[in-house]
């Protein structure tokens, strides 16, 4: 794993963290354990995820454009393999 | 209102081709208890949904759902990718390519297309919560019989990733069933429908 995949792995799981904390509070709104750590997990997601595209780019289109090119449209997409697509053989 | 973030919820490396495996694995997509009848049976569900806690949870559960969507297609288009011709037919893949080629498109294993009613919404918030749990169930059930069907390890923990996802969604489900139950009107005994009157 490299240090691209390495800093986007940490942040997808404090990201995720956040997420089912989210989900737990949906049906216990008022638990205090959990809703602080959902905002920790939160405001850890939000530093992860900015240095993350600091480094490497986009990972939501606000942060999509350098001063002179739209860098949203540059691979990988998260479906590909770091070596791209090839025709399948006909 | 949707915003499309740049990754997947859980990574997704496969190394080694296998139609064999694409094959079960797109019943997740496009199948009776796939991620995409999912998410749109929970978003669709909402409107008729008069508790906020559970609004937000089917709105929540929903949204992760698409996200799964976006695995399983990821792994049905990583596991047919750079496959010969022959690999296509000794595999069975031939009568998914004849069709489709190596796109991504949502049928069951047994190759019955999408069906919109696997989206199973009742306007009823018992019913429907009922039906929730029921379909988590189902796709848990449908994730231990992929893992029974495949070997590679970078599947598996992908396919196990989700299966722990729909144990958790039922258990928000169980609790969001329990919220309406407790707000129903102490004179609606029966659990009429509370959302129709």
């Amino acid at each position: 794993m490299n240090d691209r995949e390495q800093l986007l792995r940490e942040y997808g799981e404090t990201a995720f963290a956040a997420f089912d904390i989210m989900l737990f509070l949906d049906t216990h709104p008022f638990n205090s354990e959990a809703l602080m750590a959902h905002a920790h997990y939160c405001r850890a997601a939000a530093a992860l995820k900015n240095e993350y595209e600091m480094k490497y780019g986009p990972l939501t289109a606000c942060s999509g454009a350098t001063a002179n090119s739209w860098e949203w449209v540059e691979g990988p997409w998260p479906w590909e393999k770091k070596e791209g697509s090839r025709r399948v053989g006909l | 209102m949707w915003v499309y973030e740049k990754r997947l919820q859980f990574p997704i490396n496969i190394k080694n081709p296998d139609a064999r495996a694409a094959s079960v694995i797109i019943s997740q997509l496009g199948g009776p208890d796939g991620e995409l009848g999912a998410s749109m049976r929970y978003l669709n569900q909402r409107y008729t949904m008069p508790y906020n806690s559970v609004k937000a949870a089917l709105t929540d559960i929903g949204s992760e759902e698409l996200n799964h969507l976006e695995m399983v297609g990821t792994l049905v288009h990583q596991l047919t990718r750079n496959l010969t011709i022959e690999e296509i037919k000794e595999a069975g893949y031939d009568k998914y390519f004849v069709d489709h080629t190596v796109g991504v498109y949502p049928t069951a294993a047994s190759g019955y297309p999408f069906s919109a009613s696997e989206f199973a919404v009742k306007g009823d918030p018992i019913t429907d919560l009922h039906e929730d749990m029921a379909a988590e169930q189902k796709a848990r059930t449908t994730y231990d019989n992929i893992l029974r069907l495949v070997d590679d390890p970078d599947v598996k923990e992908v396919i196990r990733f989700l299966r722990a996802r729909e144990v958790v969604h039922y258990q928000r489900f169980g609790e969001s069933l329990q919220i309406v139950i407790d707000n129903l009107n102490q004179k609606n005994f029966y659990a009429f429908n509370p959302s129709f009157r």
